[in-house]
């Protein structure tokens, strides 16, 4: 009997494993019911809330200086809004908010001193019922924080904290602060900034607040997340500065019906957005769209393990080590493998910043982030330097219509992930990436001026996979594109039809897991982090 | 105060009978490759080497391995700066290294090819890379703790 009840322990703690994503200790999730919700649109009506600092007054003057008719409107506009004030910090104006709101911050910095002062360990939440297991030895004592710590302790981990279940009842949807418009007033994002203390994991965090919206905001220094948004059905992320983040500058997590546009994020150690464990859409719908992101000076442009079912196109990742990666890596991620996003007019290009270098991890590894410098770049994962798109384990997913140059160590790579390195042991699902990818009608190697702009090699790929294949690409000479191997197979002719890869290929990616810049910056075999010479030079 | 005591003597009984096995008795672990492995130049490193395949467990009892126990060592017995990894392919850690626990679980060890557990007549991927340096320099074999499986010369 007693082998009984352990067994059934064990089941159950298997049972409640939470989400890892991409390294960020998260509960266990679960996806949105797209049908349930939809995208929310800005508004401009709605009971208000106006936040505003001392300076606010005159900042408002200072972006609408001049005498000019549309300054002068402006400015009178803002300065009677500013009469309507009533506080101080965000925080505080989401605490009092309903659902429906808006939320108008005025010009100014926002620290949050209020939530500053709460201890990340709060006493309030230290019961077993805010934490669940987090499967491993990390974080806090092996476990995480569960939803009811969100709610009881938001502003614990979290800078600002917009939580919208109700506890009453166990259905996981939004109850209260639904369709909550956060509104920066200034002229331009950064005329609202809003600072994280570098220690709090989330700057914003929306959980399970439908229909969120944030607009024309500066959102710097997070502790993990600049903005983390979290089993929401429906969110608009929109007029978007984010920088300097540890990890994300954006991350979205088994969220669905939602909007990235207009997103400037850079400096941050992992990627300038991430949408992780995306819709799952099944290729039939993309339920997360990401538009005019210029994304640079990142780790990764953008990334997103599990990043199923979203539309990325008309956007920008470039300068930074690796342009964007899609992957089916680590466990923990509901949607997994990877599946059905789609790219289309995107320019990924230039991405060869090393942050690898010994130097920088000699500074990252003495410097605590709540002491460094905001704006070193230091790396929390590995990434291929000189990468446009690194997509390891990625299946059914459209690259049309792109511009892909400059990188110097490949436009492209794909290449297998065993299912084994994702702790899937089931062996029929071993080779269950990288299957179906269509690269389509897109330009390598050619700048926008039309010269050449060379990738080290236009296509780096393991040979692995059923049904992947590339067809009418161009190139500066008009050839094919450059490739290992150096044929690609066509889309007419049904794609590659190979379950198994090159082994030797795939292998000798294997080396860079040892990566750690403690211990091993170097592994021997790891080609990542060192910089390729550009090509022709 | 009873259980841990007997589990002490389960635990020391094992490490007793993993001993007598590791001095090479009939019964001891044994390990070969699992087919030929693949050996070649890395694609994208001209210095470096490459060898992969699979390892198959020959013996009768369960092999636990871990890369805190491999070597990769040359015709004199001389460890070479090797990468070393039970595992076909890349991932990665859950946790950024810099705020990585100092242990993982053995669960954690296994997914990433930190580690691996193979029962009796069955098999796990292995994958070694080295800085191609002199001829004496280059390892000839693969000391993985219990068992140790010879390298096929790179073309």
């Amino acid at each position: 009997m007693r082998t009984s009840y352990a067994l059934l322990a064990a089941l159950v703690a298997l049972a409640l494993l939470p989400a890892i994503a991409s390294g960020h200790a998260e509960r266990a999730t679960y996806f949105v019911d797209p049908a349930k919700g939809s995208r929310p649109e800005m508004r401009n009506t709605g009971p208000q809330r106006v936040v505003c600092k001392r300076d606010s007054r005159a900042l408002i003057k200072q972006s609408w200086k001049g005498r000019g008719p549309v300054a002068r409107r402006h400015r009178k506009r803002l300065t009677k809004l500013l009469r309507r004030c009533r506080y101080r910090h965000i925080q505080q104006a989401v605490d009092a908010a309903r659902s429906g709101d808006r939320i108008l911050i005025m010009p100014g910095l926002y620290k949050e001193e209020p939530s500053r002062k709460i201890p990340v360990k709060d006493p309030k939440c230290a019961g077993d019922e805010y934490w669940e297991p987090s499967g491993d030895n990390h974080t806090e004592d092996g476990r995480v924080p569960t939803y009811k710590h969100q709610v009881d302790c938001p502003n614990a981990r979290n800078l600002i904290a917009v939580i919208g279940d109700s506890l009453l009842d166990d259905d996981r949807e939004c109850d209260h602060k639904c369709n909550l418009q956060m509104q920066g007033m200034g002229r331009r994002a950064r005329d609202v900034t809003i600072q994280g203390d570098r220690i709090k994991q989330d700057v914003i965090r929306a959980d399970r607040a439908d229909r969120f919206v944030l607009h024309n905001v500066l959102v710097e220094q997070g502790g993990y997340n600049n903005i983390d948004v979290v089993e929401t059905n429906g969110f608009s992320l929109t007029k978007i500065v984010t920088r300097w983040a540890k990890n994300y500058g954006i991350l979205t997590f088994t969220s669905d019906n939602g909007l990235y546009d207009t997103v400037e994020t850079y400096g941050s150690g992992d990627s300038g957005v991430y949408p992780g464990s995306g819709p799952e859409g099944h290729c039939k719908r993309y339920g997360i769209e990401v538009t005019r992101v210029n994304s640079y000076g990142n780790t990764i442009g953008s990334s997103g393990t599990a990043g199923n079912g979203t539309w990325y196109h008309d956007n920008r990742f470039h300068d930074n080590a690796a342009g964007v990666a899609l992957d089916s890596f680590a466990p923990g991620h509901p949607g997994m493998p990877q599946d059905c996003s789609k790219w289309t007019d995107n320019d990924i290009y230039s991405n060869n910043v090393n942050v690898f270098e010994s130097d920088r991890d000699q500074y990252c590894n003495e410097v605590p982030f709540d002491k460094r410098r905001p704006e070193v770049v230091c790396p929390q994962f590995i990434a291929v330097v000189g990468a446009g798109f690194m997509w390891y384990g990625a299946n059914q997913n459209i690259i049309q219509g792109n511009r892909i140059y400059d990188n110097w160590r490949s436009g492209m790579r794909l290449f297998w992930v065993p299912a084994q390195l994702r702790g899937e042991q089931d062996p029929s699902k071993q080779s269950d990436t990288s299957n179906g990818n269509r690269i389509i009608g897109n330009s390598f190697g050619i700048a926008p001026d039309g010269s050449p702009a060379p990738n080290g090699v236009d296509v780096t790929w393991d040979e692995q996979g059923l049904g992947n294949c590339w067809q009418e690409n161009r190139t500066a000479n008009g050839g094919p594109p450059t490739s290992d191997p150096a044929s690609l197979p066509t889309c007419d002719s049904g794609g590659s039809h190979s379950p198994v890869s090159n082994p030797v290929k795939t292998a000798a990616e294997a080396p860079c897991v040892e990566w750690n810049p403690r211990t091993n910056p170097d592994p021997p075999g790891c080609s990542w982090f060192t910089t390729p010479p550009k090509p022709g030079s | 105060m009873r259980r841990p005591t007997v589990a002490s003597l389960a635990a020391l009984a094992l490490a007793a009978t993993a001993g007598a096995c590791g001095n090479g008795a009939d019964d001891g672990p044994k390990a070969s490759w699992d087919g030929a492995p693949a050996v070649a130049p890395h694609p994208e490193i001209p210095t470096d080497h490459i060898a992969t395949g699979r390892i198959r467990n020959d013996g009768a009892g369960e092999l636990r391995l871990s890369v805190t126990e491999a070597r990769a060592l040359d015709v004199h017995g001389t460890p070479v700066r090797a990468t070393i990894r039970f595992a076909a392919g890349v991932t990665h850690s859950l946790y950024p290294p810099r705020d990585a626990p100092h242990e993982n679980p053995r669960r954690q060890q296994e997914r990433l090819g930190d580690a691996a557990t193979i029962e009796p007549g069955k098999s796990a991927p292995l994958t070694i890379a080295w800085h191609a340096g002199t001829a004496d320099r280059v390892p000839v074999r693969v000391d993985l703790g219990p068992v140790e499986v010879p390298l096929p010369p790179a073309p």
